[in-house]
């Protein structure tokens, strides 16, 4: 659907509007403040549409407003993430699958900003590594190398909360 | 190290993003390789893990804040449109299009000010200010005066 003049902006809302705020939980591992993004988000897009910018590809749009709005909130925050706020949507699993999926949503909030987009991107939106190199404004073999390294410091993380926990 | 390498290809290689080459050099080496093979092993698992956790929904209570600040956005534009085709007027031609009526204005206003000296009455107003106010009136005074005076009159 990108580059397509013809998409309202209800039909990029009811595409994306799921996807933009799972991305900023994951991001910020507090449901409030992904929700204030969320709004911000599509109204500024809503904003962009009516002032007919052209904006040649919605999806990355998106998703780098998203981000540059996360990281943001991250900057100005100055107090840890509590761990009540990480919101648990587990799906259909056991409780010992969910115990894990929780610690490794902890592994994940404390891993380095550049390294959790990185990984929520790939491993929950699903994006290429094309898509994430635009997303993040850099080079497919820089996402490769970025990647590889978020997945280290994730396994020693997980580890860590694991074995604590 | 040698298998920093290998370990990185694994990555790739979850990411469905390893070539035919690269995905055969690799096989090659977790032949041979007990502790890359136990690297493999860890992260297929938290991938999986990862990948097998649920996806959050915008909350109804979300979307509706956003629609009500979509709606006010709306309803601000309106008072627009009585310049009918607002919406599709290009900026740059709105700019050019104000220029150039700012241009007509003035040029409207200093036209008529040459004729306000031979017209009696506009001719005292002027001249009792000069007086009060002991300084010489430019061209450029006149007109401020006529548009203070104008706006006094609406007043
Ligand atoms: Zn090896």
């Amino acid at each position: 659907m990108d580059g397509d003049n013809s998409l309202t902006f209800t039909d990029v809302f009811n595409e994306y509007k799921d996807r933009t705020f799972d991305f900023a939980v994951k991001m910020l591992g507090d449901r409030d403040a992904a929700g204030d993004i969320a709004q911000e988000v599509f109204v500024r897009l809503y904003t962009k549409m009516t002032d007919h910018y052209r904006i040649t590809d919605i999806k990355s749009w998106l998703f780098i407003l998203t981000r540059n709005l996360c990281l943001n909130k991250i900057r100005d925050r100055c107090h840890e993430v509590p761990l009540s706020a990480v919101s648990d949507n587990p799906g259909d699993h056991s409780d010992r699958d969910r115990h894990r999926q929780i610690e490794l949503r902890r592994a994940l909030l404390a891993l380095e900003p550049e390294y959790r987009e990185a990984l929520i991107l790939r491993e929950y939106q699903g994006f290429s590594y094309t898509e994430i190199a635009e997303i993040l404004g850099t080079t497919v073999p820089a996402i490769r190398a970025l990647l590889y390294r978020a997945r280290c410091r994730l396994r020693e993380t997980y580890r860590q909360t694991s074995f604590m926990g | 190290m040698r298998c920093d390498k290998y370990k990185e290809m694994l990555s790739a290689r979850l990411d469905g993003e390893l070539t035919e080459f690269e995905t055969w050099e690799l096989d090659s080496h977790l032949a041979t390789c007990p502790d890359c093979r136990a690297f493999a092993a860890e992260l297929d698992h938290i991938s999986d893990l990862n990948r097998s956790t649920g996806t959050e929904s915008l909350p109804a209570d979300v979307e509706d804040r956003i629609m009500t600040r979509i709606d006010n956005a709306k309803n601000a534009r309106k008072g627009w449109r009585v310049f009918s085709g607002y919406y599709r007027i290009p900026r740059t031609v709105v700019w050019i299009g104000s220029l150039v009526l700012a241009v007509l204005l003035y040029d409207a206003l200093s036209g008529s000010n040459h004729m306000n000296t031979i017209i009696p009455g506009h001719g005292d107003a002027v001249s009792e200010n000069s007086q009060t106010r002991k300084i010489v009136l430019t061209e450029k005074d006149v007109v401020e005066r006529r548009v203070f005076t104008a706006s006094k009159d609406h007043l």
